[in-house]
């Protein structure tokens, strides 16, 4: 053993002062080369992830805004069909009543104007009637003076 | 006659002293290695943004795939985030001191002693033993402290001293020698690959100085490569030997 230390130099000052260079060289690289090194790769990691994650909600987002859409739209659609239809159905009532009415008013205008014709056909009648009678009065004194 | 020998030393060279601690070579080197990789991390730390550059994007990817690897290894998120920095600068260290033990005036630049004797100013880390035991402490007293930190001291305790049964109590035995040995393998592996690397080529500089090193140099820089990942995992996979309860049927 003394041999070996002794041909090989082994001194207990230099192991404990390359150690200490170790140790000195492992404080040195931790503080200005693992550390710095190792935290931008994990900063970096971090802000991937949320990017990632950033992108995965905007397309989540987006796939909700697309399907609100489409439900406006459908509702829309939707909400203009009964709209006509109702337009559509009222406009047919007020053109059945607006028929009623002419219907109505020409069958008044009608029997009014039938009831109108008879009354003067009468009156002529009776006019014809009263002449006639005029007449035939007329004549028979004619007659009565020429006697 | 110094030109036509080979000296070749064990033991780092002494160099100076300071406050009583010798300095030898390889503990100048390694004060060299802790200077480039804090001038590294000092510029990438001036230029992290969440914006990456190209080196940040390099230096990013790397972590987080030694990060994932340890993550999937120990099969612990947490415990992976804590280890990271310790087996992240093991490989660091040790890799960036095997890199430039080729650079020209490593191990060139020196003197001369009154006997001929050659000291080189600087000279690769990892031919030190006190360099790779002083490495190996601290892993094995990190394995150590994970084993008890995650299992608690009677469970982890349990793995070598386990008086239920006596093939319990045999393989407790085998479990404490092989935990101390790791001491012994770790340092010497590290310590024989990088040496014998580096005599290697001084032998081959002897014979052909020029050309013929080179390819030897860029498959040391490959062993050094591989040693510095082999020390970092085997860290990795002791720990999770460590946090990792002994099998029922003992």
């Amino acid at each position: 053993m003394e041999q070996i230390v002794s041909v090989f130099g082994i001194n207990w000052k230099l192991l404990l002062i390359q150690g200490v260079n170790f140790g000195l060289l492992l404080a040195i690289l931790y503080r200005f080369l693992y550390k710095p090194v190792l935290a931008m790769v994990d900063e970096r990691r971090a802000k991937i992830e949320n990017a990632i994650k950033d992108a995965e909600n905007a397309e989540a987002e987006l796939g909700q805004a697309e399907i609100e859409k489409a439900r406006i739209l459908r509702e829309a659609v939707q909400k203009g069909d009964t709209i006509i239809d109702t337009a559509k159905k009222h406009a047919e009532g007020e053109e059945h009543t607006m028929m009623k009415d002419a219907h109505r008013k020409v069958v008044r205008l009608l029997s009014e104007a039938e009831r109108r014709v008879a009354r003067e056909r009468e009156e002529m009648m009776e006019k014809a009637e009263r002449e006639v009678a005029r007449m035939a009065v007329l004549a028979a004194e004619k007659v009565l003076r020429k006697v | 006659m110094e030109e036509n020998s080979i000296h070749i030393s064990l033991a780092a060279e002494k160099i100076g002293t300071f406050l009583g601690i010798p300095i030898t070579n390889t503990l100048v080197m390694s004060f060299v290695v802790l200077a480039i990789l804090g001038i590294l991390a000092f510029f990438v730390r001036k230029d992290v943004a969440l914006i990456p550059g190209r080196l940040q994007t390099l230096i990013e990817t790397l972590f987080v795939g030694i990060l994932d690897y340890m993550t999937e290894t120990l099969e612990d998120a947490k415990l992976a985030r804590k280890l990271f920095p310790l087996i992240l600068t093991i490989f660091l260290f040790i890799f960036t001191a095997n890199l430039i033990e080729f650079t020209p005036g490593i191990g060139s630049i020196g003197w001369f002693h009154s006997g001929g004797e050659f000291t080189p100013l600087l000279r690769s880390m990892n031919t030190d033993l006190n360099t790779t035991l002083a490495l190996t402490i601290i892993a094995f007293v990190a394995i150590e402290v994970a084993g008890v930190a995650t299992l608690g001291f009677l469970r982890y305790g349990k793995k070598f001293v386990n008086l239920s049964s006596v093939l319990g109590f045999m393989v407790g035995i085998i479990e404490l020698f092989s935990e101390v040995a790791r001491l012994v393998s770790y340092s010497f592996r590290l310590f024989g690959n990088i040496f014998a690397g580096e005599v290697m080529i001084l032998v081959i500089q002897h014979f052909v100085p020029i050309v013929l090193p080179v390819p030897i140099m860029a498959f040391e820089v490959f062993v050094g490569f591989m040693q510095a990942a082999i020390f970092a995992i085997l860290t990795l996979f002791f720990v999770k030997i460590a946090i990792t309860e002994q099998a029922h049927w003992i």
